[in-house]
């Protein structure tokens, strides 16, 4: 690709998204030190890959496969801590996995739309795995389409569809916990 | 011919009720018609059954993160560094 053109590109359709990148990798990592140096890497990887990029196509979803891939490659094997956590989440959603739907078929928390959870939602994402962090935040957060979650993580369709599930279950499944500890819920038909 | 590493362009934008996060600071006060939130699930689909306030939800509570004022120079210079790497 002629260097000008490579630059064009770069400048017009990759760094406008350097916030939603630092943002995504800032939510993977809770860290936000190591979400720049990640962010940072992400663009640097763009730069030289934009080969791989057809132009006026997604630049953020093509962005956060290179930024996800250098979290889970780079970033994720590094981190001892990491690791340590992530035994933990693995053995939190083994255990969430036992846990039936059925307690969700009518589930509401009373005000929450004007309460403050972003602590427990903060504490609850780390609960997740990687791969359902990253699909919340790609889904929920960017809405993202499943094909280019998809295309993102380099899974197919039906692994999107699935993990989406369990993800927002599993997140549900903690605020639940919290909302019913902190207000003393709300699991009736009479709050609608 | 569809580019293989190429993505499809969003077909549905963002409701104005769920601004995208992160891109910007957000402008406007997200709003619900509830305060309560549905976080009931349909057996049959196993999807919420109120998705949209399930993610205003979510976008209220994970906001944008202000970036580290360097980050962009940052980036710059590690491009500069690629491009000087290059010749």
């Amino acid at each position: 690709m002629a260097r000008n053109n490579r630059e064009r590109i770069f400048e017009t359709e990759m760094l406008g998204h350097y916030k939603a990148v630092y943002n995504f990798l800032a939510r993977m990592c809770g860290n936000a030190a190591d979400a720049a140096d990640l962010s940072q890497e992400a663009f640097a990887r763009a730069y030289v890959k934009i080969e791989q990029y057809e132009p006026g196509t997604n630049a953020k979803a093509w962005l956060f496969r290179l930024a996800h891939n250098l979290f889970i490659n780079d970033y994720r094997k590094k981190s001892r801590r990491g690791e340590t956590e992530l035994d933990e989440r693995v053995a939190y959603n083994r255990r969430d996995e036992s846990h039936a739907m059925a307690g969700f078929s009518d589930l509401r928390i009373a005000g929450a739309m004007d309460r403050d959870f972003s602590d427990p939602i903060v504490k609850a994402m780390t609960f997740l795995r990687d791969d359902q962090r990253a699909i919340i935040i790609m889904a929920d957060l960017y809405d993202f389409s499943e094909k280019d979650i998809a295309e993102a993580m380099d899974l197919n369709l039906n692994t999107v569809k699935s993990t989406t599930r369990r993800a927002r279950v599993a997140l549900i499944k903690q605020l639940s916990v919290y909302a019913e500890d902190t207000y003393g819920i709300v699991n009736t038909r009479n709050l609608g | 011919m569809q580019h293989p590493n190429s993505f499809h362009q969003k077909k549905t934008p963002a409701t104005p009720s769920q601004p995208e996060v992160a891109d910007r600071e957000p402008e406007e006060e997200l709003r619900c018609q509830s305060s309560d939130l549905n976080l009931s699930i349909d057996a049959r689909t196993e999807e919420l059954e109120d998705l949209p306030s399930f993610k205003v939800f979510l976008k209220k509570n994970l906001p944008y993160q202000a970036t580290p004022k360097d980050l962009l120079a940052s980036i710059y210079d590690r491009v500069d560094r690629i491009k000087a790497e290059s010749l």
